[in-house]
């Protein structure tokens, strides 16, 4: 037969008291923040930098970069009455 | 006041201490050391509280840690508490709910009988069927032995609130028991 709720409950936190500080752990089952963890977490920190922050591009690919941006504007000044791509300029204002 | 005779009586109330004239407690500041010395001296009491709130060795250590690395951090804040004890329950209260809340392993499905694990079978898995406000606060109700106005000090809510959900919390723990 089950003991009273509370007297088993009560006796749980009994045995709590007496528990021993550091508890038997299993080897190789650590604290959250183990070196591993902590490991993993500057690993994945510093992808998300290298990631957030890409290297420069190289000179060349960069002059051919801003170049091809600058042909494009261009080419997007030329269209007329105001078309842009293949897209009409959308009003400003809708009349009715 | 109050006639008497004629002559007007002024009724003066014991003049009681006030605030200003209450002697003022010494504001403490503790040194690094001294930190050192409470937080390694505290680390058995945290570590079983955790496991009264959490009923599983290994995340009573993992709270007990969080909570000491939390103290660390926060040395300037401890260094002045004035009452450094209440102020880790405090700290390690809210870490044992986090790790409650967003426990990953089901403690139902995990191997309870396991040779590490502690305690009764039936209570613990009698705890995980409650929710995580009640076993703190059956925790500090019944391991701690705080009263109700300390525990409403912890949660910041009325004591009469403490009391009705002391008493949802027992409640919630005997019908789980009976299950």
């Amino acid at each position: 037969m089950k003991p009273e709720a509370m007297t088993a409950l009560d006796q749980f936190f009994d045995e709590c008291h007496a528990a021993p500080p550091t508890p038997r752990r299993e080897p190789g089952r650590g604290s959250a923040l183990t070196v591993p963890a902590v490991g993993l977490t500057l690993g994945i920190a510093a992808a998300l930098l290298v990631s957030l922050f890409p290297a420069a591009p190289a000179p060349e690919a960069a002059r051919q970069t801003a170049q091809a941006l600058a042909d494009r504007q261009l080419r997007r000044e030329e269209k007329p009455d105001g078309a842009v791509g293949s897209r009409q300029r959308i009003p400003t204002r809708w009349t009715v | 006041m109050k006639e008497s005779g004629g002559a007007k009586v002024f009724l003066v109330r014991p003049v009681e201490l006030s605030v200003a004239t209450r002697p003022i407690p010494m504001t403490v500041k503790r040194t690094n050391v001294e930190i050192d010395a409470l937080l390694e001296g505290a680390r058995p009491w945290l570590y079983r509280l955790a496991l009264a709130i959490v009923a599983e060795p290994n995340l009573a250590e993992d709270v007990a840690q969080e909570a000491l690395i939390r103290a660390n951090r926060s040395r300037r804040q401890l260094a002045s508490a004035t009452d450094p004890k209440a102020w880790l329950r405090r700290v390690l209260v809210r870490r044992a709910m986090t790790a409650l809340k967003y426990r990953k392993v089901d403690p139902l499905t995990e191997d309870l009988t396991a040779p590490d694990q502690f305690g009764s079978l039936e209570v613990r898995e009698t705890l995980a069927q409650l929710a995580p406000e009640d076993r703190i606060l059956l925790a500090l109700a019944h391991f701690e032995q705080l009263s109700y106005a300390e525990i409403a000090e912890y949660l910041e809510v009325p004591e009469g609130t403490v009391a009705s959900r002391l008493h949802s919390a027992r409640a919630a723990f005997k019908e789980a028991w009976r299950r």
